[in-house]
């Protein structure tokens, strides 16, 4: 059939997308060469390439369609005397500047390897044209490493790369981009079959450094540049996994393999249940007040209210009800979108409630704190409920909790709820010269127990089971306080350990105000306490925080005891703190900054910019600047780094708000440091406030 | 697809985010990822069987009240057949769900046009069908648009318009369950830009649909939908 076509909102006109990547990872279907497609709109992709001596794994996510980034780390035998494989990190990004006409191509300009070392580093401007749904030709002009290779002319200067002028690395190099030697490089591509196709290439890139070094008999490498033509054959295995082989320079044959998935595209169909239909009242019930003056009646619509929601999977914690209204507290620890929490706890109250009440509201909470109430009118469920989604949104009045003087109290027995759950997880230690990339896999059991009105304590304690973290073998040279350089220290420690040992007290002050504070071990390597206040109106985009920390280093055993602040680099301070703008685009980005007093006393600010998807996606960067300068800081220069969230229900289909983090620093130094704290408040605001609630709000049906 | 999903698999168990146990129903743990995984490497066998079907109606028919609907459903593309029962109803809309079960997927309808399922993924929202229906219903040739609306992976509701030519076709007569009545074949003749499908029902002469195959969307592609009663 034309399924694939007639996919709801795809879109006919292909603004000239691939899905295959080159030896760079990059979206391309040429070999070494870019080209001006883009990957499909929030495509994510990882492609590991390699040719005898050289690897180079990628991650690429297509940010917008017409903007792509990518983080490489590569491996090359013996490219620096100084270690047999020299490791070596580095940022691509592209921006299509030209959308493909019916006549004139894509034209698209990139950056390679702009913020490392700069070992890889290139930049192009390039244009590519589909001839037919077959063929596609591409052509362009290259510098950097791309304009080595029979170059035609130069602008400016640029320095070749060498490791003497590497200096602590990490930055920008703007006088550097688009100058020195410039090339023509072109390439076409075709698709034999759906699964199969060809390539071939004229590559501007010389490998002049591969070269010298492989002159040079200190370094260990060996490559010969024999000509500028490359060629590759890409089979398609699979949908996502793409598998090429390609001969490059006339004397080297490799291979690579591209894992890609497209974020908007869940792995699993959903698995989860259908919700309970709205019951629509009798109209000649809608004034009977019999019930009121029933005990048995009203423990009834109790009784039923708590089994019909616990079947949706939803936490009760309070219900109030008076003749005309109902009020629910809930806590939705199941469904990403609290939007389809909201709708199936609408449905169930339209179901259990007497028929006499025409007003209901559900108030959200989490961690004790009421976050907001929605508020929808009886009729209005009933009528909307085979209407557009949209018009249920414009129907819904969502209030900060506090404007309501009567949210209900909890209900016996719901506190002290004990929370626990015995997890193994990973410990990573990645980048590491020696090898790149090292884990422990732990053993964790975690309890939170809530004793009620937002006191929450939580133990937490971790034991090694397997992996090679205690051979991390690298002394800390930072010329800072050693705030993060030592964590080889306490990686090494099998345990049992004490992960987090915290007493925590979320409070409302105020509209629009929220506050934490915690107290005890607050992380692996701090014990202390931890306070924070928010500003976060239910209906705005923007929220301030401020956050206050006083800590103390913990031993490296990580049990209760502490150790001195003393380290070579100098003394870790014992105040720190931020205070904090969040910003949501609605969409689909958001940003933060965070400004103040980092973990080693320096003073600076973080930006962090992510794009956030409905479905729990969330793909980010950021970058710290403090006072210190790029010599104290080492090797980086500054920090930065990329962050993501995988939801789990994205990949099996069940519902569930369990989430795989990570964040992905290319270094880990002592610079720009933050406290990891648990619970931080806008994470557990966000989600229940309206602009997060409307993004998801197809889901208010569902 | 089975790639996809043992790469599925893989993540799950690599990413180790896994709890082995805990005290929440509702987490994913270890154990319950590896009974997913496994049965997504090993789909249970489905398929259309309208002997079992009729069996299950025949049963249905004898067990429940002569004024109760009752009706058979099919999803050729997902090899998905079922006996329904209404479970709830509001204004003219009734929703479906597995007669003699608790199964928690349902279909609803509009007087006999499919207008939402729930847990039939990629599910269909909500449906205006006003226009068809009436034309339907009335047995009468005419145009009239028609709107179904879809979520996507991103919880984005999808909104598709088509414009549809309805035409009448033939006298049938209809046998099915306890139905037994002469119908007319009306069409209903569905294009918009990137989509097009034709919808048929067998409307009786008192203007109830009696059995009808309706595109329901891209990936499930038509239904059967036939009233035992």
């Amino acid at each position: 059939m034309l399924a694939a076509l007639l996919m709801p909102g795809a879109s006919l006109a292909d603004s000239l997308t691939t899905t295959k990547t080159n030896n760079y990872g990059v979206p391309s279907g040429l070999i070494d060469m870019p080209t001006a497609e883009m990957a499909p709109d929030s495509q994510f992709s990882v492609t590991v390439s390699h040719f005898p001596g050289y690897t180079k794994s990628t991650a690429t996510f297509q940010i917008l369609p017409w903007l792509s980034g990518s983080f490489r780390y590569s491996g090359i035998d013996g490219l620096s005397p100084a270690f047999r494989i020299y490791y070596d990190r580095s940022f691509d990004v592209r921006i299509r500047l030209l959308e493909e006409t019916d006549y004139l191509p894509a034209v698209a300009v990139g950056l390679q390897d702009f913020l490392g070392t700069g070992v890889l580093s290139g930049e192009y401007i390039v244009a590519t044209k589909a001839i037919n749904n077959r063929l596609r030709v591409t052509g362009g002009i290259g510098w950097g490493r791309l304009g080595s290779y029979n170059s035609f002319a130069s602008w400016r200067n640029r320095q070749p790369f060498t490791f003497a002028g590497v200096g602590t690395g990490g930055n920008f190099r703007f006088s550097d981009y688009f100058s020195g030697r410039m090339a023509f490089f072109g390439g076409l591509t075709y698709d034999i079959t759906d699964k199969i196709s060809v390539s071939a290439e004229y590559s501007s890139d010389a490998y002049e450094f591969e070269e010298r070094q492989t002159a040079n008999p200190a370094a260990a490498i060996s490559f010969n540049h024999k000509s500028p033509w490359n060629f590759g054959l890409t089979y398609r295995a699979a949908e996502g996994v793409d598998i090429r082989l390609f001969s490059l320079a006339g004397s080297e044959i490799g291979a690579s393999v591209s894992l890609a998935l497209n974020v908007k595209k869940p792995a699993t169909a959903s698995l989860e249940q259908a919700p309970l239909p709205v019951a629509v009242r009798d109209p000649a019930a809608l004034n009977d007040l019999g019930w009121t003056l029933d005990q048995n009646a009203q423990k009834k619509s109790y009784r039923d209210f708590a089994t019909l929601l616990a079947q949706e999977q939803i936490e009760l914690i309070g219900l109030n009800i008076s003749e005309r209204t109902a009020h629910a507290l809930i806590e939705n620890n199941i469904y990403i979108a609290d939007a389809q929490a909201l709708g199936r706890t609408f449905r169930v109250l339209s179901r259990t409630m007497p028929a006499s009440i025409e007003t209901f509201h559900i108030t959200v909470s989490r961690n004790g704190l009421p976050l907001s109430t929605t508020t929808f009118r009886r009729s209005d469920l009933e009528r909307l409920e085979n209407a557009p989604a949209r018009d249920a949104l414009a129907a819904a009045v969502m209030t900060d909790s506090l404007r309501f003087d009567n949210i209900p109290d909890p209900l016996p027995g719901v506190y002290p709820k004990l929370e626990w759950r015995i997890a193994p997880f990973a410990r990573t230690y990645t980048f590491d010269p020696d090898q790149p990339f090292r884990a422990d896999v732990r053993l964790r059991a975690r309890a939170d127990w809530h004793l009620g009105k937002g006191w929450i304590v939580t133990g937490s304690s971790s034991v090694k089971l397997f992996g090679n973290l205690d051979h991390v073998n690298r002394p800390s040279n930072s010329l800072m306080p050693h705030v993060r350089t030592n964590a080889a220290l306490y990686n090494q420690e099998a345990g049992p350990t004490i992960d987090q040992l915290t007493i925590a007290k979320y409070s409302r002050h105020g509209p629009n105000v929220y506050s934490r504070i915690t107290a005890g071990y607050l992380e692996m390597m701090y014990a202390g306490v931890s306070g924070e206040v928010l500003w976060k109106p239910v209906d705005s985009r923007l929220a301030f925080g401020a956050e206050l920390n006083f800590v103390h280093p913990r031993d490296f055993d990580q049990l209760f005891g502490l150790r001195t602040r003393q380290t070579p680099g100098g003394v870790i301070p014992h105040w720190n703190g931020h205070v904090s703008a969040y910003y949501d685009f609605q969409n689909g980005f958001d940003a933060t900054v965070h400004a103040g007093r980092y973990l080693a006393g320096d003073w600076g600010a973080t930006l962090e910019v992510a794009r956030s998807f409905s479905n729990g996606w969330r793909f980010g960067a950021f970058a710290t600047k403090t006072n210190v300068s790029a010599a104290t800081f080492g090797e980086g220069s500054f920090d930065k780094g990329i962050f993501f969230s995988v939801p789990l229900t994205w990949l099996i289909g069940q519902p569930t708000r369990q989430t795989y983090s990570d964040t992905i620093r290319p270094l880990q130094r002592d610079g720009g440091q933050r406290l990891n704290v648990d619970g931080r408040l806008y994470d557990v605001v966000n989600d229940a406030h309206r602009p997060s609630v409307a993004e998801s709000w197809g889901k208010f049906w569902r | 697809m089975i790639v996809t999903r043992f790469l599925v698999g893989l993540a799950v168990i690599a990413t180790l985010a896994l709890p082995g146990c805990t005290s929440r129903k509702s987490d994913l743990t270890l154990l319950s990822a590896g009974k997913l995984v496994k049965s997504a490497l090993r789909p249970p066998k489905l398929e259309l069987d309208p002997v079992k079907l009729s069996r299950t109606a025949q049963k249905a028919l004898a067990s429940t009240g002569p004024d109760e609907p009752l009706a058979t459903v099919q999803f050729p593309s997902v090899k998905g057949q079922s006996v329904l029962r209404v479970i709830e109803t509001n204004g003219p809309y009734s929703t479906w769900a597995a007669w003699g079960s608790s199964d928690r997927r349902t279909v609803t309808t509009k007087n006999g046009i499919i207008t939402a399922t729930r847990a039939i993924p990629p599910d269909l929202m909500s449906a205006d069908v006003d226009g068809v229906l009436a034309l339907v219903s009335r047995r009468e040739e005419g145009t009239a648009l028609y709107t179904q609306r879809y979520l996507d992976g991103n919880h984005q509701e999808i909104e598709a318009k088509t414009s549809c030519v309805v035409s009448r076709g033939y006298e049938k007569f209809v046998e099915y369950g306890q139905v037994s009545q002469p119908a007319l074949q009306m069409f209903s003749s569905c294009v918009a830009r990137n989509r097009q499908f034709v919808d048929l029902y067998l409307v009786s002469n008192s203007g109830r649909i009696l059995q009808s195959r309706q595109w329901v969307g891209p990936t499930l592609g038509f239904a059967t939908f036939q009233m035992l009663r």
